[in-house]
């Protein structure tokens, strides 16, 4: 097994990642998809090392890399959130590995980097399966999951502990007034969400599910690509459960044996615990080897 | 980690290159088109820190390249895409790798001058390897000077977590201390804070390494809200001033959370701290290199 590093390009920027090639590499291949803004090509992760030492002994090329303006790669991150996706790079660097002839991929992605594999799955012809770890369920920007969150509720409740008592003195205070003025933006989308989803023929799915998060979901599924959802209690396993009824019930209904759902204790991304990590790692490898015929490398 | 270089021609007239740097150390060079003659090696900070700062050196590398000076960043051993140290990684391994990233530098480019620069942790580091050049221009962002004060910052950080975390059993200051003596490590986050690497630095008198490190000019620009500098950091300015070194030193009025995540997400790119760090750094390799 050799790890070696690479740029590959992706939507006119320059990407870098790296890439672990086993000795006798088979035709599936991994692309690791992490969470945004973290810096993932070259870490020494207690989850992804181990993972992908395991997957080259059975002839698995694996591929982790940095999305556009992270780390190593070159570009400006500017917006990024749950209904912004970073598609084009998982593209690039399927294609990457499929130029280092892989011609079945898998798709790993944690948190964001579920939702760009969901995003990217309809441009991958050979998709062979998908990993997706506490994906998020909703659409909100980064950090402003809990405000979503706040928002779909009392809209009083949501700026009293958004905002605070409003004081005129908050008007001359810049830093005050961009506070106000992003909770009024978060406060306004998730109404007209809401709205808009009250207007819908009604198929019992709750208003604040992301519609491109079921659209995408929806798409795998009827291809047959098979699923393996892992959460967190701590992180999306409640999200997730509310956002059962309706849509997401019948996908999860229709996928049948395709379509596994696991849970952990405590957090399965960000910084997750260690031991929380193995056995993170350990159910991903025990997915892989039940759902491909995998070689001994 | 496997030899296997990935390389590309950046748009801004360097080439950028990953690979190994020397026996099991990984890095990134950057090799300007129109070189200035300067050479520039990043020791970057560990643990959280490392990552804090990681697009930032990705940053500075790229700019100063653009301005012609050839720059190797690095990653310890027993870190990254780096092969273990045996025996563990401690301040000797992280020297020696230093070293090994600056000698790799000179052979490739021949540069005039070699520049050593280091960040918090990285400063004891690059502060070490200039000394075993027998001097060098010195650059440090927010350099650790009281390594026994650093590490009681990483244990508030432990205690802070198991106080978020609703832990069953909170730990104080000295158990923790206790813990990583009788354990040999203890982990912080998910960072794994070794004992030896602390004990590694115990014997060295930082302050005096610094103060000796530098040759010809030094650059320290501390990472705080504060305008003055540290008591400590102004006394290692005024030991260089002492010794004919050409010091400037200031602060960036600007304060990092290095171990903790922001509340909101800003772009490395767009944050203040960032540009007032990378544009000082390269008008100063600049200046440097014109007054050859």
């Amino acid at each position: 097994m050799t790890t070696h590093p690479l740029f590959f390009e992706a939507a006119g920027e320059t990407l870098f990642g790296t890439c672990t090639e086993p000795d006798q590499p088979g035709s599936l291949g991994v692309t690791v998809l992490r969470g945004g803004g973290y810096t993932a090509a070259v870490t020494r992760s207690p989850l992804w090392t181990p993972l992908e030492t395991r997957l080259a002994s059975v002839g698995v090329r694996t591929l982790r890399f940095d999305y556009h303006g992270a780390g190593d790669s070159t570009g400006l991150i500017g917006e990024m959130g749950s209904n912004r996706y970073f598609a084009a790079d998982v593209v690039g660097a399927v294609d990457s590995l499929r130029s280092r002839g892989v011609s079945r991929h898998v798709l790993i992605g944690q948190c964001f980097g579920a939702r760009n594999a969901l995003a990217a799955a309809d441009r991958i012809e050979d998709l062979a399966g998908l990993v997706l770890i506490a994906p998020l369920v909703r659409d909100f920007d980064r950090g402003e999951g809990t405000a979503t969150r706040l928002a779909e509720g009392s809209t009083l409740e949501f700026m009293s502990r958004g905002v605070g008592a409003l004081e005129p003195t908050m008007l001359l205070k810049p830093k005050q007034l961009a506070r106000i003025a992003g909770a009024a933006r978060i406060l306004a989308r998730t109404k007209a969400r809401a709205a808009l989803a009250r207007i819908r023929p009604g198929d019992g799915t709750p208003p604040w599910v992301s519609r491109p998060f079921l659209d995408a979901l929806t798409g795998v599924i009827e291809r047959g690509v098979p699923v393996l959802f892992v959460f967190g209690t701590e992180d999306g396993w409640e999200d997730f459960q509310a956002a059962l009824p309706g849509r997401l019930e019948a996908l999860v209904e229709r996928a049948g044996p395709a379509m596994q759902i696991e849970v952990l204790d405590g957090k399965v991304h960000g910084r997750a615990a260690l031991p929380t990590q193995e056995a993170l790692g350990d159910l991903i490898w025990e997915w892989m080897t039940a759902s491909f015929e995998l070689g001994s490398g | 980690m496997s030899p296997g270089a990935g390389a590309v021609r950046q748009a801004e007239g360097f080439l950028e290159e990953a690979d190994l740097v020397g026996p099991g150390l990984f890095g990134h060079r950057y090799l300007p088109d129109q070189p200035s003659g300067t050479g520039v090696v990043i020791c970057s900070p560990i643990y959280a820190e490392y990552f804090k700062n990681y697009r930032r050196e990705v940053l500075l590398a790229r700019a100063l390249a653009a301005a012609g000076a050839a720059v190797q960043r690095f990653q310890y051993r027993n870190t990254g895409l780096s092969d273990d140290v045996p025996g563990g990684m401690t301040v000797a391994s992280m020297t020696d790798d230093a070293d090994a990233a600056a000698g790799a530098l000179a052979e490739r480019c021949r540069p005039d001058r070699m520049i050593l620069m280091g960040v918090r942790w990285g400063g004891i580091v690059a502060a070490r390897a200039a000394v075993r050049r027998g001097g060098a221009p010195l650059v440090l962002w927010d350099p650790v000077i009281d390594p026994a004060g650093y590490l009681a910052d990483i244990i508030r950080v432990r205690q802070v977590q198991e106080l978020t975390s609703g832990a069953d059993k909170r730990h104080s200051g000295s158990d923790l201390v206790t813990m990583l003596e009788n354990e040999g490590s203890l982990v912080v986050l998910d960072y794994l804070i070794e004992r030896d690497l602390h004990r590694s630095v115990a014997p060295i008198d930082v302050p005096r390494l610094i103060s000796e490190a530098a040759s010809e000019a030094a650059l320290v620009l501390q990472v705080s809200r504060r305008s003055e500098l540290a008591e400590d950091l102004a006394l290692v300015a005024a030991g260089w001033q002492d010794a004919g070194v050409e010091v400037t030193a200031s602060s960036t009025g600007h304060e990092e959370a290095w171990w903790f995540e922001a509340d909101r997400f800003e772009t490395e790119e767009n944050k203040m701290l960032t540009r007032l760090l990378i544009d000082q750094t390269v008008a100063w390799v600049e200046n440097l290199g014109a007054d050859r």
